[in-house]
This record gives structure tokens, sequence and C-alpha cells, in this order.
């Protein structure tokens, strides 16, 4: 058994351990609060992007514009989302192994596939694989400008209606609920599959009752609004993304932060007990002697 | 008189009212949330090409945002006179779309800020964000010039605050 001194040492050490991870769980906390307000928040703009969008893809004569169109180009891209710190249980081995499935079915499908990644743990990942990103965007992160995110959604957009690519997806950890957070693909790109995905997802669902696209009048035309929804409603699924990631990080790092804390607390009253009882031992042993001791002077 | 029927009862009146005073619903959603939900005679606000104006029973249209500010003649909620919130009301709008229809219009701002609860100390800490996007590396010319205009009225808002 160790010594008082060091079963001391190591008490201090475990407490020390319980207030910087009980503080990171407090800081993950106040993150997470302030993401899922900005979340909650956006979900009116989401909605009613959605709407529009889903007026101009349901005319009786559908816009011919090459955003809306299917192209067999052979060669996608994914932007993968990773946590640029650790301390966040297995966040970047999901997204890591979507990605690697996104690489098999690639091959699979004889087509080509840029991997775009944000500065992140998980590109230390990738390397690992042996898979090299086409870019890593080092300052898209959560508080990225709303310009930057304008560039990036301007540049896959050109990328598509110049036929480049023929799907652009966005592998993340989309936050479902509190308890639930799954490494999901969103396809971004073509734009009816988005408008698709934001419909469903939308908590208001065609309000016009028996209006239809016929009815509008359209200013600019139809191929301008499509362009010009396709840059706002890519940067803003990029930016949900974005936020889904940034809140299911700062969950799981503060479940881990919490997990520790438990298991430094219950750590410290082991070694708070074995200190105890030796101790106790060391005072039994002193008196054994000053009685011995004294019985043997008698 | 039983609840639902008292519903029934008010969400008619106001339907009435609706049609004789000639009001409508005015919604503003920017990335921000839902800044603007009221009951409104008219609506001016900036298109990409010009100015639009929008009347009660406005026939359905959706069009592109520009850069300028945004009038809305504010009606009091449930017809009454005092009601709060009525009276001329202006915002500061950054590109987005218009979207008006069944006596609805719905300005989805890429940006917005409320002339009406905007205290002077907001307007100078968004004049001071707009410098540094301006001064940001990268940004396309037609970035600059949206962010100039911005400013522009930025500061005519500041000039104008209490």
């Amino acid at each position: 058994m160790a010594g008082i001194r060091q079963i001391l040492q190591r008490k201090k050490a475990a407490d020390s351990v319980r207030r910087i991870t009980r503080t990171m769980e407090m800081i993950s906390t106040a993150r997470y609060k302030s993401y899922q307000n900005k979340r909650n928040s956006v979900v009116e703009y989401h909605d009613a992007l959605a709407q529009i969008g889903y007026l101009l893809v349901t005319p009786q004569e559908p816009i011919d514009h090459p955003l809306l169109k299917e192209n067999n180009s052979g060669n996608s891209a994914i932007l993968a989302v990773g946590s640029s710190r650790g301390l966040c249980g297995a966040y970047n081995s999901y997204v890591s192994s979507l990605v690697d499935i996104h690489i098999r079915a690639a091959k699979d499908a004889g087509k080509t596939l840029d991997i775009y990644a944000t500065e992140s743990r998980l590109t230390s990942l990738l390397h690992y694989h042996n898979i090299t990103p086409k870019e890593i965007y080092p300052d898209l992160d959560k508080a990225t400008s709303g310009n930057h995110l304008d560039n990036i959604a301007e540049e896959f957009v050109k990328q598509y209606m110049a036929g480049k690519i023929d799907s652009f997806n966005i592998v993340y950890m989309r936050y479902y609920s509190a308890s639930c957070q799954q490494a999901q693909t969103l396809t971004i790109l073509p734009l009816t599959e988005l408008i698709d995905n934001l419909t469903t997802r939308a908590t208001v669902i065609w309000p016009w009752g028996k209006i239809s696209f016929e009815d509008f009048i359209l200013s600019p035309a139809a191929f301008e609004i499509i362009k010009s929804l396709a840059k706002t409603i890519v940067r803003s699924s990029i930016e949900s993304c974005l936020v889904d990631a940034a809140m299911s990080e700062y969950l799981a790092r503060m479940i881990a932060m919490r997990n520790a804390t438990d298991n430094a607390e219950d750590m410290i009253k082991e070694l708070t007990n074995d200190y105890n009882y030796a101790r106790q031992s060391q005072i039994t042993g002193e008196l054994l002697d000053i009685v011995s001791g004294t019985g043997a002077l008698q | 008189m039983p609840r639902a029927k008292q519903l029934y009862w008010r969400e008619n009146r106001s339907s009435t009212m609706a049609e004789t005073h000639n009001i409508f619903r005015c919604v503003i959603v920017s990335p921000a949330g839902k800044l603007l939900d009221c009951r409104a005679s008219s609506v001016v606000f900036t298109a990409r090409d010009g100015s639009m104006g929008v009347l009660h029973n406005h026939t359905p249209m959706l069009c592109e945002l520009g850069t300028g500010f945004m009038e809305i003649t504010a009606e009091p909620e449930n017809g009454n006179a005092n009601g709060n919130g009525s009276g001329h009301k202006k915002a500061l709008i950054a590109g987005g779309f218009a979207l008006v229809s069944s006596n609805l219009v719905n300005i989805i701002a890429d940006d917005a800020v409320c002339v009406w609860n905007t205290s002077r100390e907001k307007i100078e800490l968004l004049l001071e964000k707009s410098k540094k996007i301006i001064d940001t590396a990268g940004l396309t010319s037609h970035q600059k010039w949206l962010e100039n205009k911005k400013m522009t009225l930025l500061k005519e808002m500041l000039a104008t605050a209490k």
C-alpha cells in the first residue's frame, strides 16, 4: 500500500484534474447553449428559404437552369466538418468513417471525389488513412464571417454550373436532439435535392393553398432568382451544418468532461478512504509503540 | 361563450376589419430571427431594380431585394387604436427576397437592422463591423460596394438615432 504522502499527492492531482474537467464542462455547456439559441433563431429564416425553393422547383413547366439539372461529370465533392480540438469522444472518428464510406462508394461507381475539409483533427485522421484533402479551409469554423461563406458557396455553385462537379455534399455531425447526434451527409448540390431536404425539415409546409408558381410575378426572371437563391441557400445550409457540428461537438465534450469529472470524484473518494485507512493504521501503530514502550519501562 | 366560439368570433371580426381597413400582415425574418411580425397598411422596400410598394390584395410576387431602407406603415393589433407597435416603422435591409402572397408580405433578409429598436451604441458597433469587413482581404468588388452602401445607410441611421 502506498504511503500517506503518495496518497495525498495522488489525491491533489485527481482534485486538480476534477477542477479542470469541471471548468471545461461548464465552458462547453455555455457554448452549447449559445449555439442552441443561434440554431433556434435561424429556423424561421430556413423555413422561408425552403418555401421560396419549393415554389421555384414546382412550376408546371420546369425551369431550365443548370443548378436544377443533374450532370454526369463523374466528379463529386464533399466538405468534411470536424472538430479542431480533442477531448470530445469519438466525434472525429464518426465523421472520418463516413468520409471513408464516401471514398469507397466513389471508387465503386468509378467516380473521382474531391475532399474539402475544415482545419481540424479530422485532417490528421485523413492523412493517417492516406487521404489528402483537395483544400483545407483554415478559418472555416463556427464563427466564420458571412462573406467568407459567400465565397465558398459561390465557388461550389460555379463549379456545379460549369459541370465540373455533379454533386456537392457536406459530411458533418448532425444534431437531432440532446441525446442523439449522428454523422450524416447533406446533399447541397443539385439544388433540387437540397430544397427537398429543407422542405422535409421545415416546420411550415406550403401555406398558400391553391396559389402556384404560375400566379407569381417574378423580379428579376426565374433564372436570375434561382442563381441568387442558390447562393443564399447553399451559404445558409453550410452555416447551419457548421452550427449543428459545433453543437454536437460541444455536447460530446460536455458529456466527456462530465464523465471525467465523475471519475475523478470517484477516484478522490477512494483515495480519501485509502488515506484515512493509512492514517488510522499509522496512528494505531504509533499508539501500540507507545503502549508497548510504556509496558517495557514498567 | 365557449372558448372555441370566442376565438372563431375574434378571427372573423379581425378578418372583416382587415378587409375594411385594407390591412395585411408584414413579417421580416433574417438569420438573426424574426425581427417583425405586424399588421400593416402599406410597405415600401428596396428591390434589386428599384423601390417597390405593396398594398392590400397585392398580386402574388417574388422579388430579389437590394440594399436600402424598408418603410412600413404598421397598424395596431386586433383593431385596438391605442395598440403598441403601430405607426411608421423603418428597417435597413441588405439583400434577400420578398415574398408577397395571400395578404402576407414576407421579407427574407440576408441582413436587417430595425431602426425603431436599435440604439446609437449598437449602430456604432455595426459600423465598426462593416469597416472591418471592408478591410478584410478576399472581398470581391461587388461585396465591397454592397458593404459600403450598407455603411452609408448605417451612418444615415446614426445621424437620426436618439
